[in-house]
């Protein structure tokens, strides 16, 4: 019983293993600046380097994954807190397009990108959470080394839908392409991505 | 010592800038401070309907253009009040910006400026309006320097249907500008935080960087206001999307003042915005007012 329990326990690790083996250029990676951007900063530090950091926040991880050279998808997903009464929880999927990499040359190259991502924001001290899912554009530059991959790239949102958990609200949508559209209208975000290859064909 | 260990110190030294600069970087905040994110500003408006609210309220949030006199920003004052009841009559409170009986920060002596015109409260000024306020059946809510015992606090107070002063709320965040003009930093926060009874609506107020305060905005959430009375003194252009309500869950009206104050020019901009944040109405870069009706639910 207990070479059996161990065994189903074994078992979707061995299949994991199997598929990083059969899925050579697979990438875990995080973006170091969302770590910084929950820390307590100098009061406009706070306010404008979540553009630098794709208005990603807190403990943040990345999936990409490599089928052929001329593209990619990739998950991300990012938790922490935005300030002491709130935190953000965010998904994002999307497909990246190398149109330059060939076969002999998809270690590095320029992609452009199409995402999808929602994110929830929640007020801690009300309870009240605010919900949005947004497409975007991202265009960037990705590297990878025997040891260390590297991804640079630019983002900006196309239009938003937002729906809240508070009482008596409509959801509502709208054309987006700045989350600050008072302070400037179209405000395209910045993303650093460092990471490890999965794959033994890397190394 | 061996090479190892030497390495290592190496290493640690190489990277001491970098932990120096987290470090610097982690000290500049005040842990009482709140700074708005992005997040905070940004989605799509939603549309609160308060169309079956239980109670309702009619505001009025108005931008004055203040004068160094006393004197002519208190008759201004009155003015406006006179003139909001016959053009609005059914307004019933009226929600002016932060010290509005003079300038926010006077560049010659702002703490000498300050302590001239300070007053008690009850006091000639909250006496003055409470006489309109009963002759014209308005709450009246404004800023002033206000003298209390031996310290100077920038204040707001509101004024019932009666006259009567019913709520002060003394300035418990204060940035430069209130150190320049003398005031002082009102503790505690619990004995700070005033909800007042308006038509069944709970009200609390602040004044201007008291949004900032992580503590203020927990014991204004855990009383469970339903209406935020924001008073400012604020350079803010309009905005599209108001961060407060949503901070705060609770309907906002922010009253501000507009015009050149020596070097500094105050943007007027005005407005009441329901809870999911939507701005109802707005004025911005001119001296008046907006007015709108808040419908509250009683859950």
């Amino acid at each position: 019983m207990i070479r059996h329990s161990i065994l189903l326990l074994l078992l979707p690790l061995s299949l994991l293993a199997d598929s990083l083996e059969a899925q050579p250029h697979l990438y875990i990676s995080t973006n170091p600046v969302s770590y910084l951007v929950t820390l307590r900063l100098q009061d406009d530090l706070k306010r404008y380097l979540p553009i630098a950091s794709g208005v990603e926040y807190g403990i943040e991880g990345n999936l990409t994954w490599f089928p052929e050279s001329r593209h990619a998808w990739e998950l991300r997903m990012a938790r922490g807190h935005i300030h002491p009464i709130s935190t953000v929880a965010q998904i994002h999927a999307g497909r990246l397009v190398f149109p330059w990499s060939d076969q002999l040359n998809w270690k590095r190259g320029l992609y452009g990108a199409v995402f999808a991502k929602a994110w929830s924001y929640r007020n801690t001290a009300t309870e009240v959470r605010f919900n949005h899912a947004a497409p975007y554009l991202a265009a960037g530059y990705f590297k990878s080394g025997k040891r260390f991959s590297f991804d640079l790239r630019i983002n900006q949102t196309l239009a938003i839908v937002s729906w809240s958990s508070l009482a008596h609200t409509q959801p509502g949508s709208a054309l987006f392409l700045s989350p600050w559209p008072a302070f400037l209208p179209v405000i395209p975000t910045v993303t650093l991505s460092v990471g490890v290859p999965l794959s033994p064909h890397f190394l | 010592m061996r090479s190892g260990t030497i390495i290592t110190y190496f290493t640690l030294i190489r990277r001491l800038p970098w932990l120096a600069l987290l470090i610097l970087l982690g000290s500049c905040a005040d842990p009482d401070t709140l700074i708005q994110s992005l997040h905070d500003i940004s989605g799509a408006p939603l549309q609160y309907d308060d169309s079956q609210a239980e109670h309702q309220l009619r505001v009025a949030s108005v931008a004055m253009r203040c004068s160094e006199e006393k004197s002519v920003n208190l008759a201004r004052m009155q003015t406006l009040v006179r003139q909001i009841k016959e053009q609005a009559p059914a307004t019933q409170l009226i929600v002016f910006g932060e010290t509005t009986l003079g300038w926010y920060l006077h560049p010659d002596d702002p703490t000498g400026y300050q302590t001239a015109i300070a007053e008690t409260i009850p006091g000639p000024a909250t006496n003055s309006l409470g006489a309109l306020a009963d002759e014209l059946n308005v709450f009246i809510a404004f800023g002033l320097a206000e003298l209390h015992g031996s310290k100077l606090h920038n204040s707001q107070v509101l004024l019932d249907t009666a006259g009567t002063v019913v709520a002060v709320h003394r300035k418990h965040h204060l940035i430069q500008e209130d150190l320049d003009g003398g005031f002082t930093r009102y503790d505690p926060i619990e004995e700070n935080v005033t909800v007042t009874d308006l038509y069944g609506i709970r009200t609390g107020m602040i004044v201007c960087a008291d949004v900032s305060s992580v503590e203020m905005t927990r014991e204004l959430v855990e009383a469970d206001i339903q209406f935020l009375i924001h008073s400012l003194a604020s350079q803010a252009d309009p905005f599209t999307f108001d961060a407060v309500a949503r901070q705060f869950d609770s309907w906002v009206v922010f009253a501000n003042r507009v015009g050149m104050e020596g070097d500094i020019e105050y943007s007027g901009t005005c407005y009441i915005a329901d809870p999911a944040g939507t701005i109802r109405t707005e004025i911005s870069g001119e001296e008046g007012y907006v007015t709108a009706t808040i419908g509250v639910y009683d859950e």
